[in-house]
């Protein structure tokens, strides 16, 4: 970042991180190559091990059998039914959460009274394993979509909605002393301070709540559904359909990954201003 | 003709506990219009609440302040304030800090950008206008934080120690700098300092506070001839200054420091 200070062009906006990231996708690092040699022995060896014919081996499937149920999960239409549903509730639960988390974060980050009115159910819920409320959700909403949504939910929103709070009231008070200096109004101060100086914050809220979203929808669709991954995932458990049950965990898991490393992906950019304002 | 009238202010604090205390006692100054005025004394006397209470983000307990013939009530477009960690937003860029001001007045976009080029080209940093403040020095920094007061046109111009947080050379030069920017059009500016060489070359006239409660213990002329270099910290006339500032200083920091 230091040589960017040297270049006098006045076009390019330095983006250290997405510059180096780009060039790493073309390049593996040595470290790299040992993460992905260590998986390919992995998945030899639980090859080798799922075809020995040990009575074990039928509990542990093998990565071809994996794979050729996955094919045909794959040409199934059924599949896409279950996916369909599950990405409906997580999706629908996931944007409610960030919805409610920022705009409540918001308000009781700034508010001392909001903040005092709200903090003791927050903490009381953020305490309770939520898992013990799905019971609940079930007989609230239904066996239905209604039920997972009202499980993503509450599974993701208290990650954005502390995330938020913490973000709002880390911002520089000099900032905000600056603002009012130069006559911001109070709504200015919410929109021009404020909310870009807890960005950061509110976006790795919004990462952590995407991976509780998901421990959500899983928890919620297992313990009383018709439809959906985690239907799947319980069902094909009960009939112990080893390889097609990997095969879920393994789409359930990639759903994680990939939504998460999109969303560390904005982190980074927007931390291209942040690193060095807090590393004084 | 003057610009700001301080009359009989006193100015009570409330610290960390809670308790109030006295930090400005009975304080009475005029500022004529376009004079730099410089205002010294030790830690704690109160020269940064008094320049809070002139910009309006602190009421006196007594006394007033008017600038013209209004008194103040709170913070006004027509004085702008320059801090001591420059106060730049890390998610801005330079010239989206430079126009802050201008945006919450609601100008169009074409205004900002005429008013960005124009501090751009006085401060000397064109080709840094998409930088965000992180990659620049701390003396471009506070060049910018200058061009960002300086963008809303104010009458008055409030400096709480500006130069503070530099090293001894890039102060020199920004204080040579910020002299060259001020005879542009001369603006009334209000400049908190403990550097003693500071306080005297760039002002017209020196408030010298005692320890707390802050009063004035007396205001000195400069009578250097302008355009002032860096070369008048060496003459004779300079050095008089100094020494008068620094016997009226030792003392005062002493006692507040209780010996």
């Amino acid at each position: 970042m230091e040589n960017k200070m040297n270049s006098t062009t006045n076009t390019a906006v330095p983006k250290p991180v997405s510059i180096r990231r780009r060039r790493r996708a073309f390049r593996l690092s040595e470290r790299q190559g040992w993460g992905i040699g260590a998986v390919l022995v992995f998945l030899a060896g639980w090859e080798l091990f799922g075809s020995s014919g040990s009575v074990l081996a039928r509990y542990i499937s093998k990565p071809s059998q994996v794979v050729q149920a996955g094919a045909e999960w794959l040409s199934g239409g059924d599949f896409y039914r279950h996916l369909q549903i599950s990405l409906q509730e997580i999706f629908g639960g996931f944007l409610l959460a960030v919805a409610a988390g920022v705009l409540g974060g918001l308000l009781m980050g700034r508010s001392r009274i909001i903040r005092g009115l709200f903090d003791p159910l927050v903490m009381a819920l953020y305490a309770t394993p939520l898992v013990a409320l799905i019971p609940l959700l079930i007989i609230w909403f239904g066996i239905g979509v209604g039920s997972k949504i009202a499980a993503v939910f509450l599974f993701a929103v208290f990650p954005v909605l502390l995330n938020t709070i913490t973000g709002i009231r880390q911002v520089d008070p000099l900032l905000i002393r600056a603002g009012r200096s130069f006559g911001a109004s109070e709504w200015q101060l919410f929109t021009k301070i404020l909310l870009p100086g807890s960005i950061p914050a509110i976006i790795s809220g919004i990462r952590l709540g995407w991976g509780k979203a998901m421990i959500g929808m899983v928890i919620g669709e297992m313990y009383v559904s018709t439809a959906g991954l985690g239907h799947l995932i319980s069902s094909l458990g009960n009939s112990m359909k080893m390889g097609d049950l990997f095969f879920v965990i393994l789409i359930v898991a990639g759903m994680g990954y990939v939504g998460s490393n999109l969303l560390l992906r904005l982190e980074e950019k927007v931390m291209v201003w942040r690193e060095e304002a807090l590393g004084k | 003709m003057t610009h700001v009238s301080v009359r009989n202010v006193d100015i009570v604090y409330k610290n960390t506990e809670g308790e109030d205390f006295l930090a400005v006692s009975g304080v009475s100054f005029e500022i004529e219009r376009g004079e730099f005025i410089t205002i010294v004394g030790p830690s704690g006397c109160g020269k940064s609440t008094l320049l809070s209470a002139i910009h309006g983000l602190l009421k006196p307990a007594r006394g007033e302040i008017r600038i013209g013939d209004q008194p103040v009530t709170g913070p006004s477009q027509n004085r702008a304030m320059v801090f001591q960690e420059f106060a730049l937003m890390p998610w801005r860029t330079i010239e989206e800090n430079i126009w802050f001001g201008l945006e919450l007045q609601g100008k169009k976009k074409d205004e900002r950008r005429a008013a960005a080029d124009k501090y751009l080209k006085i401060i000397g940093l064109k080709q840094f206008r998409k930088h965000y403040p992180h990659q620049l020095s701390g003396g471009m920094r506070q060049r910018v934080g200058i061009a960002r007061a300086l963008a809303i046109n104010p009458e008055i111009l409030l400096m709480d120690e500006p130069f503070g947080a530099l090293d001894a050379q890039t102060r020199e030069i920004m204080q040579a700098e910020l002299l060259r920017i001020w005879e542009e059009d001369r603006k009334t500016v209000f400049f908190v300092t403990h550097g003693i060489d500071e306080a005297i070359y760039l002002a017209d006239r020196i408030i010298v506070m005692s320890a707390r409660p802050g009063r004035i213990k007396e205001i000195i002329r400069v009578d250097i001839p302008r355009p002032r270099t860096l070369e008048v910290k060496e003459t004779a006339e300079f050095g008089r200054l100094r020494r008068h500032l620094w016997e009226l200083l030792h003392d005062e920091v002493a006692a507040s420091a209780g010996w």
